[in-house]
């Protein structure tokens, strides 16, 4: 089935978060090709030139490199995955932290909160 | 490659189309999006000269339109109606021969890849094959316009699935432009570059997929339902 | 070239039907005519009187032939338009189907005929009066405007058709009708006034072509005295009259193709 893209963020955009997720996951390996542009369109059910736009931004975002005849091959500069990784993890940690406070949330209650839900899931992974 | 200047489209009783003007480029999958009865199929059969405007002109690469901008359009009916004697081989093979731009190897690709039987019936298929059959038909040709009016309509969702796919595989952007009819926004939404909203005739908006995400912060379901407010 | 014969397979196909239905017609016809002749002691007489009957009824069968293929086309305009063959190519694939199909019920009947005329005793007689060469000029005279009547009836309906089509989207199924109907008997009307002219004559009245000659076996010494006059448009055609209505139904086809073209509306 074509993949469902939720509705408020551009499609490309999406799909770089997607990708950068499947790289973060270890799918794609630093020098891994890319499934070409109409491949990943078929995959994903989406037009080949949003696939393109996409694989640009990836590339302007230096995670991606495409070499000339080949195609495109995740990056295997691991300095840029080490700030891509960080600057993933800084970014949800923000929206997580946002949405708490929308919520009234104090600081210190956030913070002990997510303790607390660790150590469950910690408790309950090493049962 | 496809311009609408000022067209005016009057039929017995009713006006479909109030002086539009459209132009489209090779490279991109545009969407015409609209209700019922809100002028869609009219352009795109204007566009494949099998009507002829009121008022304006239409060109294709610069040529004004006729039936016989055939060479360069492929067209793909709302309606489903084929010669009910063929076989699905024998109607490819019947198009075949009427377009010299028919690449025979891609529709044997895209029967495959449609699971259609060579051997069936064209009347004996069913509604999805059918519609199956009609994709091959117009992406088959290697031509510089595709029009396709409403080719989900009426499916039910694995064939409109596949018939998504078959449009990304088979479709060369490098070459063509494909405009397609739609009240399914949401199954061809990732599938189109630009969509072009019709209300009673008249262009109510055109926008870039992403750009409309980016600007106006909606997708195009949102932002018909805004138009038709 | 390859695209139009393709296409002309095709309406041969889409004619089928009818040309089957002519067929069973046929033999329905002269069987009947038979089995009642032979069981009421008339031998075969009455069957190739049928037979003989049917041949020039074929000069209806073009138009309805056409009705037929146009009406099947109907629902699928879309599809017959949308190619980039020029209207006269798509017309004429129609028209030679038609003609094929034709060709196949008028040569059965002649088949009957002439089988009849040879083993039928009760038509020795004629032979009294016609020889062979005198019946083979006068058949093969006949076919020949079975033909050509056949063509000109047909492209006369597919010019209304057109003209009827082109109008319906404008105005309506009842008026395009009526203007449509109303254009052929104005059309009709012109070409007879003009026929009456003096410079229609002038036009036209060149190479007679006498019956008597064909029956009498295209036999030259057939002479009139100079004096006795047997009126003209009776007994004798003029080659010119053929090439003067061949010119009209040629226009008439031409605009119809630039009609559908350019005018018709799916």
């Amino acid at each position: 089935m074509t993949e469902i893209f939720d509705s408020s963020t551009p499609i490309y955009l999406q799909l770089v978060e997607r990708i950068n997720r499947q790289i973060l996951r270890g799918e794609l390996k630093p020098g891994d090709k890319l499934p070409s542009v109409r491949e990943m369109g078929i995959q994903s059910g989406v037009n080949p030139n949003t696939v393109q736009r996409t694989y640009r931004e990836l590339e302007g975002m230096k995670i991606v490199e495409s070499k000339r005849g080949q195609g495109t091959f995740v990056t295997e500069n691991q300095k840029i995955l080490q700030d891509m990784r960080e600057q993933l993890k800084q970014e949800e940690i923000s929206h997580f932290v946002e949405s708490m406070k929308a919520m009234g949330y104090s600081e210190s209650e956030i913070v002990n909160g997510l303790e607390v839900f660790l150590s469950q899931i910690e408790g309950s992974e090493s049962e | 490659m496809i311009t609408l200047d000022h067209v005016t489209k009057r039929y017995l009783k009713t006006t479909a189309l109030r002086g539009i003007n459209l132009h489209l480029e090779t490279g991109k999958i545009y969407g015409l999006i609209g209700s019922n009865g809100s002028g869609k199929s009219t352009t795109l059969k204007l566009i494949a000269g099998l009507i002829q405007p009121t008022k304006g002109t239409i060109k294709v690469e610069d040529i004004p339109v006729d039936r016989r901008i055939a060479s360069k359009v492929s067209y793909l009916s709302e309606l489903d109606e084929y010669y009910g004697f063929y076989t699905v081989q024998q109607t490819i093979d019947f198009f075949g021969s009427q377009f010299p731009d028919f690449n025979h190897e891609k529709a044997e690709d895209i029967r495959q890849f449609m699971k259609l039987d060579s051997e069936s019936k064209v009347k004996h298929l069913s509604k999805g094959n059918r519609g199956r059959l009609k994709i091959l038909l117009t992406l088959a040709r290697e031509v510089p316009v595709i029009l396709m009016d409403e080719p989900l309509s009426g499916l039910d969702p694995m064939v409109r699935d596949s018939i998504v796919k078959g449009l990304i595989s088979f479709i060369d952007l490098e070459h063509q432009v494909v405009i397609i009819t739609t009240h399914e926004i949401k199954e061809v939404e990732t599938l189109l570059d630009e969509v072009i909203a019709i209300k009673d005739g008249e262009i109510a908006g055109q926008y870039n997929v992403d750009d409309l995400r980016i600007e106006q912060n909606m997708n195009i379901v949102e932002w018909m339902t805004r138009i038709y407010e | 070239m390859d695209a139009w014969w393709h296409l002309f397979k095709k309406e041969f196909r889409l004619g089928m039907p009818a040309m089957l239905f002519t067929i069973i017609a046929f033999v329905v016809i002269v069987g009947l005519a038979g089995y009642f002749g032979i069981k009421h002691g008339q031998g075969t007489e009455p069957a190739i009187i049928a037979a003989l009957i049917l041949i020039p009824i074929h000069v209806f069968y073009l138009i309805c032939y056409m009705f037929d293929s146009l009406q099947k086309e109907r629902k699928k305009l879309h599809l017959w338009l949308h190619n980039p063959l020029p209207g006269y190519s798509l017309l004429l694939a129609k028209l030679v189907s038609g003609l094929m199909a034709m060709t196949i019920t008028l040569f059965l009947c002649c088949v009957v005929v002439f089988i009849g005329l040879n083993f039928q005793n009760d038509f020795r007689e004629i032979f009294d009066v016609f020889t062979w060469p005198n019946i083979i000029s006068t058949g093969l005279f006949s076919l020949i405007n079975i033909y050509l009547l056949a063509l000109d009836f047909c492209i006369w309906f597919i010019f209304l058709w057109v003209i009827y089509r082109m109008l319906s989207r404008r105005l309506g199924g009842l008026i395009s009708f009526i203007i449509s109907l109303a254009l052929f008997c104005l059309l009709v009307y012109l070409e007879n006034l003009l026929a009456k002219t003096h410079v229609y004559d002038v036009l036209t009245h060149w190479g007679r072509i006498s019956i008597v000659d064909i029956v009498s076996g295209f036999n030259f010494n057939f002479s009139l005295d100079p004096g006795s006059h047997i009126p003209a448009d009776t007994t004798a055609f003029y080659l010119g009259s053929y090439v003067f209505e061949a010119i009209i139904v040629i226009i008439l086809f031409l605009i119809s193709s630039w009609i559908l073209d350019k005018k018709i509306e799916v």
